[in-house]
């Protein structure tokens, strides 16, 4: 008898729990309504990537943008973590259907099938894709200028290997890897060869693909061939496998750029700047856009000006020679005004620094 | 008395024994979330609202339910003729894969005829898939719960493989080209993401439960299941039927994959799937291994996964808890005579009193 007790409590139990199912619908549906009213009241929604939150990079980043756009104009936020890449066009369309959103954010390349799809069915709610390019009436899509975000570290290793720094050697070689061979980080690369040669033609920057961006292992056999090679600067594009980049510039005692969030303090002898991107800037620009009306659709390529990608030394513990801290900041200086525009193709590259060369 | 009379009566059918479990699962994860600091109820309440308080929130259900009632006829069919089918989320690969491949590729056939081949072609390959399985086990006496396991790695891997070099399409992202508008799945309502694969779905389960019933095939791979030597001395090929049944596994696991590019993905994307082979095994637990149980089932964990995304947008509690309640459901499922000690059916009516 007590068993059946127990058995009818847990029924009991049940039935309450799907009874008070209606209940938040009210109010979630009740918020919603005051779309129009202060702009404190305005929520916002993103769709994460599959990394999800605690990446320390992407998610993370994007996240921090929100929070700081949270603390500023009081914007209140919500956001899904899809388990795969089939749970994107639900979690668009789980938001958009609410109608409590003033903007959903989406990020990177792999949503933009899902996009497509759910901004023709609901011509009316703004959407924000961060870091991929699509043309939608309803879509404001931003990405960043890849060959803007490592020239400066390009110009830095040009430099440096030239250089008596501690850690630098005789060889006049530096080298660039990068995670899997896709357009943008093939514009990365060549951002960073021409920052070498732009300071130092003559540099041979060797490179390689890792094949995934979760492999620190290989990330660290290529890195050690390379360092075997002469190299004594690699800048990596490679996500985690980048990682064992900085492990093989530590066992060599050579150096190495980060990428992305500032990475310098996770090897602050050996790491000496960080090609910075600013996930967290786009994403708060974007809602800052919606918050003061100047949000507008269409496609946005930010780079340095904007300070959508950049550098920083910040962390590390390795000062730049006084020569190469002054040529980094009078390149981005020059950048910044529109003055030195970085080619983007390889085709371009050798035409490139014929044509722009730092101590002319 | 007459309380009894009914429970023996469930019992017979084992429905109460998944019941008594889901219900477990979900208060033992009400716990657990209360212990978190979290409010289970509220919770619940979300995840109620998120997968069935809406019409869109039912058709993201049904569309996640969809895979996992494929993947949960794949894993009992298996069962059945006594195999273990951990592989099916590796022929759930296959089928994506090969249906994506001649989706993409126009074959410059009537619209409606490459549809068909698109269709068929992953249900041949996730065929295939287990096929090879079952050729393993039969000829060679290889353990399918370790052929399966590994293979999964390889089909995946090689699937990324592909997806990433030869068959990439131009951009950053590791998938095919989009499929041919043609051979899509139609969708049952304009601007609402669902598509007739659930119907495909149901219907699948509907034509394993005639197999099972009502074919001599059906009472073969019962027989082995029960007691295959007894069935071997009645003069059934064991072998044939565990090859069969190995083939219908992965036939409903490509059947999976196939649809759910012609559906959801309308490509196939590295990593499209979050385990849905796997999460069939949860199904068919659940449903106690009836056919038409799995398509109850699979909308119960479709469900859940819905409500778990409506939960994620809609508080801070950690989805994760979605998975908590599907895995206790298994564990509970599993460990029947826990469940009938705990309801009081071990014991004799009287001693029960």
């Amino acid at each position: 008898m007590k068993k059946l007790f127990k058995l009818c409590l847990s029924l009991l139990l049940l039935t309450a729990l799907i009874g008070c199912g209606g209940k938040p619908a009210e109010t979630s549906t009740g918020e919603g309504e005051s779309t129009d009213a202060p702009k404190s009241d305005i929520k916002v929604a993103i769709v994460l990537s599959t990394g999800g939150l605690g990446d320390k990079n992407f998610n993370d980043m994007s996240y921090d943008g929100l929070t700081q756009a949270k603390e500023e104009f009081g914007v209140e936020f919500d956001y899904i973590e899809p388990a795969s890449a089939s749970d994107f066009e639900a979690g668009y369309r789980q938001f958009a259907d609410s109608g409590n959103y003033e903007l959903i954010i989406g990020l990177a390349a792999d949503q933009i099938d899902a996009l497509t799809a759910v901004a023709a069915d609901y011509p009316d709610q703004k959407f924000s894709l961060i870091d991929a390019p699509l043309e939608h009436p309803n879509v404001s899509a931003v990405s960043t200028k890849w060959q803007e975000q490592t020239f400066l570290c390009g110009v830095y290793a040009g430099l440096g290997t030239l250089s008596d720094m501690e850690k630098a050697n005789e060889d006049n070689v530096v080298g660039v890897i990068l995670g899997m061979d896709n357009p943008n980080l093939r514009k990365g690369v060549i951002g960073f060869m021409a920052g070498v040669r732009y300071v130092n033609p003559d540099a041979t920057v060797l490179e390689a693909v890792v094949g995934n961006f979760n492999d620190a292992n290989k990330g660290k056999e290529i890195a050690m061939s390379m360092y075997n090679q002469g190299a004594d600067f690699i800048q990596h594009i490679a996500g985690a496998s980048g990682l064992g980049v900085f492990t093989a510039a530590k066992e060599v005692d050579h150096y190495a750029f980060g990428v992305g969030g500032n990475q310098n303090a996770i090897e602050p002898d050996y790491i000496v700047a960080t090609s910075i991107r600013n996930v967290n800037e786009m994403v708060y620009n974007e809602v800052k856009s919606i918050v003061d009306g100047t949000w507008k659709e269409g496609l946005k390529i930010s780079g340095l000006k904007e300070d959508a990608v950049g550098y920083s030394n910040e962390f590390s513990n390795v000062t730049p020679p006084e020569e190469i801290a002054t040529a980094i900041e009078e390149t981005k200086a020059k950048i910044k005004s529109g003055e030195l525009v970085i080619c983007e193709t390889a085709e371009e590259l050798d035409a490139w620094v014929e044509a722009n060369q730092y101590n002319k | 008395m007459k309380n009894e009379k009914l429970l023996n009566l469930l019992n017979s059918s084992s429905v109460l024994i998944s019941f008594v479990s889901f219900v477990l699962a979900v208060l033992v994860s009400g716990v657990i979330m209360l212990l978190s600091g979290y409010d289970p109820l509220y919770a619940y309440s979300i995840i109620f609202e998120g997968s069935l308080g809406s019409l869109r929130a039912i058709s993201n259900t049904l569309i996640q339910a969809t895979p996992l009632i494929f993947t949960g006829l794949a894993f009992m069919i298996a069962k059945k003729a006594t195999m273990i089918n951990l592989g099916v989320e590796g022929q759930l690969y296959c089928g994506a894969l090969v249906s994506a491949i001649v989706g993409m590729t126009p074959l410059g056939l009537p619209g409606f005829l490459h549809f068909i081949i698109t269709l068929v072609s992953g249900v041949i390959a996730g065929a295939l898939a287990g096929a090879f399985i079952g050729f393993l086990k039969v000829k060679f006496g290889s353990n399918e719960v370790i052929t399966t396991t590994m293979t999964n790695f390889i089909i995946i891997n090689f699937c990324d493989y592909l997806v990433n070099y030869p068959l990439k399409s131009e951009g950053a992202v590791a998938q095919t080209d989009s499929m041919l508008p043609e051979t899509l799945l139609p969708k049952i309502l304009s601007s609402y993401q669902i598509t007739y694969a659930i119907v495909i779905a149901v219907i699948a389960a509907i034509v394993i439960k005639f197999i099972l019933d009502q074919t001599r095939f059906g009472y073969e791979i019962k027989v082995v299941g029960l007691n295959m030597i007894a069935g071997e001395t009645a003069g059934i090929h064991v072998k044939k039927i565990m090859m069969l049944g190995m083939s219908l596994s992965g036939s409903l696991a490509g059947l999976a994959g196939a649809t759910h590019v012609m559906s959801v993905g309308k490509r196939f994307i590295s990593g499209f799937s979050p385990g849905y082979g796997f999460s069939g095994i949860s199904v068919s637990a659940l449903a106690s291994d009836s056919p038409l149980g799995i398509i109850l089932a699979g909308i119960i964990f479709g469900a859940l996964k819905t409500g778990s995304m409506y939960l994620n947008m809609s508080s801070k509690i950690p989805t994760e808890f979605v998975s908590v309640i599907q895995a206790l459901v298994v564990i509970f499922v599993s460990a029947p005579l826990l469940i009938k000690s705990i309801i009081g059916l071990d014991r004799k009516p009287k001693g029960g009193k």
